[in-house]
């Protein structure tokens, strides 16, 4: 019986509103998309990780890795002859340990894949011991990859690819490629394919296997490793552990290989909690659709929920009913969503795979995990929430009282009465949002490891915000609706104020219109002012820290910041060439610090206090900070860095070197916006008295005023090119002008999907105008019918729909910029500062503003088109009495 | 013991309108045998409709009794008061108050289905000949809203007698017809409920409508003025 | 002559570098000078070179045990090895180790196989040219003054066991070269120390056992590899209790006859030797045993005699199943196994003790990577 009602006093209905169904199902959809596609896409990203790190560890149990420093020398494996000798814990006579060395190196692809797209795919290379490593690792062979010879592998210039890369670039056995490797261009040979069982299908096949010995001649680090894999007895790990610590020195991690993981993981957390957090913004804005069309759907339908009542249907069956309704919205708008959130994340996977590579870990990132378990809670979410959101209206058609078959606007008055109170709890609920804000954030336990912090009530204040908003809406319309009123009839004459009039008797209706309005256009602003505050202070960072006239970097950080060095030989040659003034070797890599990845700087102090500029953030000059690091023997560290850490000036940072752990003072916290994970920067002779390892990443060449930039960059090229140590270096030289565009080119490819979520919210938000509009405008046909009763035309009831949706665009405009701007502030000031560290000035993007201003009113009246023609065509006899 | 239908007794209703209260009805006591068909007289705003309510069960008095078929309704619960709508009760509204998205087919089934003892065969049936009786059966698939008001109130006569309900209400039933066809409805009414001994009660202020009833009740301000059956004098059909 | 296991390695070799040969080793040639003790050191210049050791072992209370432990090293040839590291593949080392159980039946293997490293030794794999020491990783074999040092463990079995000569060393072959076929450099240099006095400890599932026992030790470098035509040898070293040994071999060839080149060395009571060519002595099995796990079916049991000395002996297997199966990164099997000997000498009743190697009946001669 339910279920025949359901089809057709639901479901028909909802046919009969095709459009503003549709409206709602691609609000949900989108919503849901949008969720599901940032989450597939950080889950690609960390499975990805994950599985790559399971694969490459295969059997592995046990390994270690530098801490402090970029790599070991590989005469450590001398130290470790106990291990083949150590007892075994029940009495075998020895244990079963194993241990092998290896190296890697992240390359990258050096050009065009096989279709001549241009590509500068991130390659991670292992050089591995091949006459051992199948004990370690499993290796499957592509069907026709299979090495004719086993030990083709240990020629000069031999690898295994994995079978994925082989497909892109069309590389088979036989084959040979170059890599970008460094300041280098390696040529390999393919001497077998890695299908995608196994090691292969690390890092999504984009990965490069060689034996130790060619990985260490390819890449000139005879001597070196990064790491050193262990095989042993589960039980004796422990021990084995403690002993290898004690025994290795402190700039060397000891740890299970699932640490990395877990590393990873945590390191991504803020990056990826926050594109989380906007995805889920666009679900809200997708709820209050669901609201939005809910309560309309009730409010309209109150006397027929009347005559079902009259005619014996229980409140028990109106709440299914209405559930139902909500339920069936909520699902087909859910898979609308999961199809749509799939192929978004396709896009969404290479934008946050390029973001981490830019800025977190060097490692490729391919395909797509569509994973079962997030569709699933995808489903859930997106049907639980549309039912939640639905609830409000469902209980209200519940109650509706079986007289209200022959009683009308019963509703509308108790909203009248109703609107008081709410102001005083949505101001109540304001304060508390206020309190949220102030809150610090939520320290989070990951696992075993180091906690985690988290701007939870960062995102309860905002929920808070939008939920006091919408609670004194209804007040804020009995203000402004009556002003507007008096302000409309002097400038559109007599029906514009009829139109004010009649939004304000429906004052119910027009505030859940508005306030949906509200959400979607708050989060269009706040998300503006967030990126467009975020970028204006990059821009002024960048102006002013970044002065290096020539910035060189060596070929392999194209793509990849994270790894890559320079032979510091080439400084010499660049320091005579003509107009240079200063040359400072910078050295930056990724380090592991209490537990957490951070970067160690090492730079040049002196010059960098001659020629260029960090901005301390307590406003002390550079050259006074870099005098007293000097006689101090100190470091400086970034902001993001001292507030992850807990850092501050005058502190002393304890950093574990190769002669142990030594206690460095801060000397000053600067700000950067070029690495939330935070940098520790030492200058080069206090590195070198502790740090084994005077190479560079890049080298920031200042001119003499006279110089000009282009003709020095030509005349480097030159002299590098004629001499025989550097004729086959390969360098990126960015001018200084060419530089900070580029860092505004990965600022922008960082904030790829906030802008994709930015216009989407933007989408969003015009399918909430249209959506409410057309609501109101159809439950006002009756008021024109009678209007048209009373004479009035064609012309006068269209201008009279387009008003009203003018001035819904306007209320919308004025609650939602009001509580954008709140929630932009909650933004830049807690939410971004307690994830990331960041310190962002507040820039009003008023170009964006007034754009959105505009385009929410061209919406509001454009979508007012249709129902405005519905209204004026409908018979007005029809309209009046088929109520 | 006699056996009404209907009884009334000191039945008061109050309405809040904010601080204000409103006394819709008071003391009202009455009685209607089985198989009467009266007519509840009064101007606008006298009471009429919240009587009806008040003895549809979809309201409930503020003070007083109301028992039907001598159940005190005051003891029920909103699952009893369900009940009773659905088994005891039909009813047709001033404004038709079919659903507009059903059918006038599915409109009149609708009691049939929501009571659900019979086959689908059987309600096909019984709705068909029920709105061949009050001649709408030309219009089986049409939804009420392209019908005209006299048809809409034949169709919603048809929903209300088809489960056969011991009481019919009736509130202005024709109050949005015109003359021709507001007798039409009413014959059918009278006719249809004679013809099943059923009790009707009808809100209106029409005396040519009263005519049809075989007792007049007057309301004025709330309250019951007089107790009498019509004069036919006043006819002036 | 030449040991076959040898040519087992060198058909391995084959297996894996068909076509890489041109490598200027140096060849074993006639009149080579040997040097002790530099010449139980490795020679680089040869493309493969092994050590090997089995022998028969006592404990306390009276319990039999065989051994076996062979390090090899082998070059592979690669032409274009990478310059810049420590760790170019100029040699392969690998090693096999094996414990008979003879009371038991229970027979206990494993390999290791790894490269050099150029610089560092500890923990890795490698042969010192310049004095006696191979290893690989905690398994080595090193010399001090005459005692020969062996210790390889595993967590299921080990030995500790010092090895001293109780005679001089024998060179096999004719003018120092054990030639294998007719080719020219188709040999190898192949020295023995046919008895060597031994004792230390055993290590078996769990418990360490003092051991006393007599071992035979071969040393054998070349460059070359078997022919074609060969299919695998089987391979005697006898140790008889009136202090004589004799080695012999043969090579079976594709028609099942054997080559003309098999052969061994008889060794007198008092040190002196002499080669035993093919046309003196006669092989014939007794009996057979099909593996159960490689499928193989080997010949269990040998009549052996020698008409011209007058020497008729049985060699009995301690037990069938020590067949040895190594995985990584070639696939082979054979038999190795101690086996016990009764016969005649001059008439005379004569007990001892053997090892026999059989390659080539499991057609396991497969590359597994």
């Amino acid at each position: 019986m339910l279920t025949k009602l359901f089809l057709r006093f639901i479901v028909r209905d909802l046919w009969r509103n095709k459009i503003r169904t549709g409206l709602t199902l691609l609000g949900i959809g989108l919503g849901v998309a949008i969720l599901l596609a940032i989450n597939l896409a950080n889950h690609t990203a960390l499975s990805t990780f994950q599985d790559s790190i399971d694969r490459v560890s295969g059997k592995t149990n046990l390994e270690v890795r530098p801490k402090t420093v970029a790599d070991m020398d590989e005469a450590l494996l001398q130290e470790l002859t106990w291990l083949w000798t150590l007892p075994g814990e029940n009495g075998e006579n020895i244990s079963e340990a194993h241990y092998t060395p290896v190296l890697e190196e992240t390359a990258v692809w050096p050009g065009q894949d096989k279709d001549k797209n241009q590509t500068h795919e991130v390659i991670q290379v292992m050089g591995v011991d091949m006459l051992a490593d199948t004990a370690f690792r499993s290796y499957d062979w592509q069907a026709d990859g299979k090495p004719d010879s086993f030990l083709t592998v240990f020629e000069a210039d031999h690898a295994y690819i994995g079978e994925a890369m082989a497909n892109r670039y069309g590389l088979e056995s036989g084959s040979t490629f170059e890599l970008f490797v460094n300041d280098r261009k390696v040529k390999l040979t393919v001497s077998g394919l890695l299908s995608g069982n196994g090691i292969g299908g690390a890092y999504g096949g984009s990965l490069v296997l060689m034996d130790l010995s060619t990985a260490q001649d390819t890449f000139n680090r005879a001597g070196r490793i990064t790491r050193i894999d262990f095989k042993v007895p589960e039980k004796q790990i422990p021990t084995i552990m403690d002993r290898l610590t004690t025994q290795l020195p402190d700039t060397l991690a000891v740890q299970r290989p699932a640490r990395r993981g877990a590393q990873v993981n945590k390191m991504l957390s803020a990056y990826q909690q926050n594109l989380t957090t906007l995805s889920f913004i666009s679900l809200l804005v997708g709820m209050f659709l669901i609201y939005n069309t809910m309560s309309i759907s009730v409010i309209r339908r109150r006397p027929e929920v009347g005559i079902l009542r009259a005619l014996g249907i229980s409140t028990r069956s109106v709440f299914l009913l209405f559930l139902f309704e909500a339920g069936l919205l909520g699902i087909l708008g859910t898979l609308i969503g999961m199809v749509g959130g799939v192929v978004l994340a396709k896009g969404a996977v290479k934008a946050v795979s390029t973001t981490i590579q830019a800025l977190y870990v060097a490692q490729p990132v391919s395909g797509l995990n569509v994973d079962p378990t997030l569709m699933g809670l995808a489903f859930i979410f997106g049907v639980g929430l549309t039912i939640v959101a639905a609830l409000v209206p469902i209980w209200e058609a519940a109650a509706v009282s079986p007289a209200e078959a022959a009683r009308r606007a019963s509703y509308e008055s108790k909203m009248q009465h109703l609107s008081k109170k709410l102001l005083w709890i949505g101001l109540g609920v304001g304060v508390l949002a206020y309190i949220a804000s102030l809150q610090p954030p939520v320290e989070f336990t990951m696992g075993d490891y180091s906690s985690n912090q988290m701007p939870l009530f960062g995102y309860l204040s905002a929920l808070l915000i939008i939920l006091a908003g919408t609670l004194v809406i209804p007040s804020v319309l009995q203000v402004l609706l009556p002003l507007l009123a008096n302000l409309l009839k002097r400038t559109l004459g007599h029906e514009a104020r009829l139109s004010a009039l009649s939004l304000q008797g429906a004052i119910g209706r027009t505030s859940v219109a508005v306030a949906s309005l509200m959400i979607g256009i708050a989060m269009m602003v706040s998300l503006a002012m967030m990126i467009g505050s975020f970028r204006e202070t990059v821009v002024s960072w960048v102006n002013d820290t970044l002065r290096a006239d020539l910035w060189i970097e060596p070929i392999s950080r194209t793509n990849n910041k994270q790894t890559g060095r320079l032979d510091l030989s080439i400084a010499k040659v660049i320091a005579e060439v003509p107009g240079v003034a200063a040359v400072d070797p910078f050295l930056e890599f990724p380090i592991e610090f209490e537990g957490d990845r951070a970067n160690l700087g090492v730079g040049n102090f002196d010059v960098i206090a001659n020629f260029g500029n960090l901005q301390f953030i307590d406003g002390e000059a550079t050259t006074d900070v870099f005098d007293r690091v000097k006689t101090q023997r100190g470091l400086v560290v970034t902001e993001s860095f001292a507030l992850k850490h807990h850092v501050n000036k005058g502190d002393t940072l304890t950093l574990d070197t190769p002669s142990g752990p030594v206690g460095f003072p801060v000397g000053g916290v600067y700000y950067d916006y070029s690495s939330e994970l935070g940098y520790i920067v030492m200058p080069r002779p206090l590195y070198l008295e502790y740090f084994d390892d005077n190479s560079a990443s890049n080298l920031a060449v200042f001119l003499t005023p006279q110089a000009n930039s282009q003709t020095v960059r030509r005349t480097i090229f030159e002299r590098l090119k004629n001499n025989e140590n550097s004729k086959d270096v390969l360098l990126n030289i960015q001018t200084n002008r060419e530089l900070k565009k580029e860092v505004m080119v990965i600022f922008d490819n960082t904030f790829a999907i906030t802008y994709a979520l930015h216009a989407i919210a933007i989408v969003v938000a015009m399918l909430a105008v249209m959506n409410s509009l057309f609501a109101l405008v159809m439950e006002s046909r009756r008021e024109f019918g009678i209007l048209k009763y009373l004479g009035a035309g064609h012309q006068q009831i269209k201008r009279m729909v387009m008003v009203q949706a003018g001035m819904l665009g306007l209320l919308g405009n004025i609650t939602g910029m009001t509580i954008g701007f709140l929630l932009a502030l909650l933004l830049i000031y807690v939410i971004n500062r307690q994830s990331f560290g960041w310190t962002i000035q507040l820039f009003m993007p008023w170009g964006f503003l007034i754009q959105s201003f505009i385009l929410v009113m061209a919406t509001a009246i454009l979508s007012g088109l249709i129902p405005a023609r519905l209204a004026a065509r409908i018979p007005a006899p029809e309209v009046v009495r088929a109520e | 013991m006699t056996s009404h239908a209907i009884a009334l007794e000191n039945v008061c209703k109050i309405y809040a309108d904010g601080d204000r209260k409103v006394e819709a009805l008071s003391d009202i006591s009455l009685s209607v045998s089985p198989g009467e068909f009266v007519a509840l007289m009064g101007p606008s705003g006298c009471g009429k409709s919240t009587l009806l309510n008040l003895i549809g069960a979809i309201d409930r008095p503020t003070s007083g009794k109301i028992l039907i078929e001598n159940t005190d309704t005051s003891i029920l619960d909103d699952t009893g008061l369900t009940k009773l709508r659905q088994t005891k009760m039909g009813y047709v509204f001033q404004f038709f108050n079919l659903l507009t998205t059903l059918t006038v087919k599915e409109n009149v089934a609708l009691p049939l289905e929501l009571a659900g003892q019979m086959t689908e065969e059987e309600m096909h049936i019984r709705v068909s000949n029920l709105l061949n009786q009050v001649g709408m059966d030309h219009r089986l698939d049409f939804y009420p809203a392209n019908l005209s008001g006299g048809e809409m109130q034949r169709v919603a006569i048809a929903r209300a007698l088809v489960n056969k309900p011991d009481i019919i209400l009736a509130d202005e039933p024709t109050g949005n017809l015109d003359t021709e066809n507001g007798q039409h409805v009413l014959e059918l009414l009278q006719r249809l409920t004679q013809e099943n001994g059923q009790t009707v009660l009808m809100a209106t202020h029409s005396l040519e409508a009263a005519q049809y009833a075989h007792r007049t009740l007057t309301i004025r301000d709330g309250k019951l003025v007089d107790n009498q059956t019509p004069s036919p004098v006043e006819t002036g059909a | 002559m030449q040991k076959p296991l040898y040519l087992l390695i060198c058909s391995l070799l084959i297996l894996i570098v068909p076509l890489v040969h041109a490598a200027p080793f140096q060849q074993a040639l006639p009149g080579y000078p040997y040097q002790f003790p530099k010449d139980h050191a490795s020679h680089n210049n040869f493309k493969t070179e092994w050590w090997y050791y089995t022998g028969h072992l006592k404990t306390d209370a009276g319990k039999n045990y065989g051994y076996e432990l062979t390090f090899f090293r082998s070059n592979p040839g690669i032409k274009n090895l990478p310059t810049k590291t420590n760790w170019a593949l100029n040699n392969i080392y690998f090693a096999h180790f094996a414990v008979s159980d003879e009371s038991g039946k229970k027979f206990f293997h494993t390999q290791k196989l790894g490269r050099g490293h150029s610089k560092m030794d500890a923990g890795l794999f490698g042969a010192e040219t310049d004095k006696y020491h191979v290893w690989t990783q905690n398994w080595q074999a090193t010399l001090d003054k005459d005692t020969h040092h062996l210790a390889a463990a595993t967590p299921e079995f080990g030995i500790n066991l010092d090895l001293t000569p109780a005679k001089p060393l024998v060179i096999h072959g004719k003018n120092g070269v054990s030639q294998k076929a007719s080719c020219k450099g188709c040999a190898s240099h192949y020295y023995s120390y046919s008895r060597l006095n031994t004792h230390g400890t055993l290590h078996i599932n769990g418990k360490s056992h003092p051991v006393t026992g007599q071992s035979w030790m071969d040393h054998e470098f070349g460059s070359n590899q078997l022919t074609d035509e060969q299919t695998g040898w089987d391979w005697f070293s006898i140790q008889l209790d009136n202090n004589m040994e004799l080695m012999l071999y043969i090579l079976r060839q594709k028609d099942g006859g054997a080559d003309p080149n098999s052969g061994g060395t008889l060794i007198n009571a008092n040190g002196k030797s002499r080669y035993v060519p093919l046309t003196e002595f006669n092989v014939i099995p007794i009996d057979e045993w099909k593996s159960p796990r490689s499928g193989g079916t080997y010949p269990m049991g040998w009549k052996i005699n020698l008409p011209e000395e007058n020497i008729n002996l049985t060699i009995t297997p301690a037990f069938p199943n020590q067949e040895l199966h190594t995985q990584i990164p070639n696939g082979i099997t054979y038999w190795e196994g101690a086996c016990r000997v009764t016969g005649t000498v001059q008439g005379k009743k004569i007990t001892g003790q053997a090892y026999v190697e059989m390659t080539g009946y499991a057609e396991q001669f497969r590359q597994d990577i």
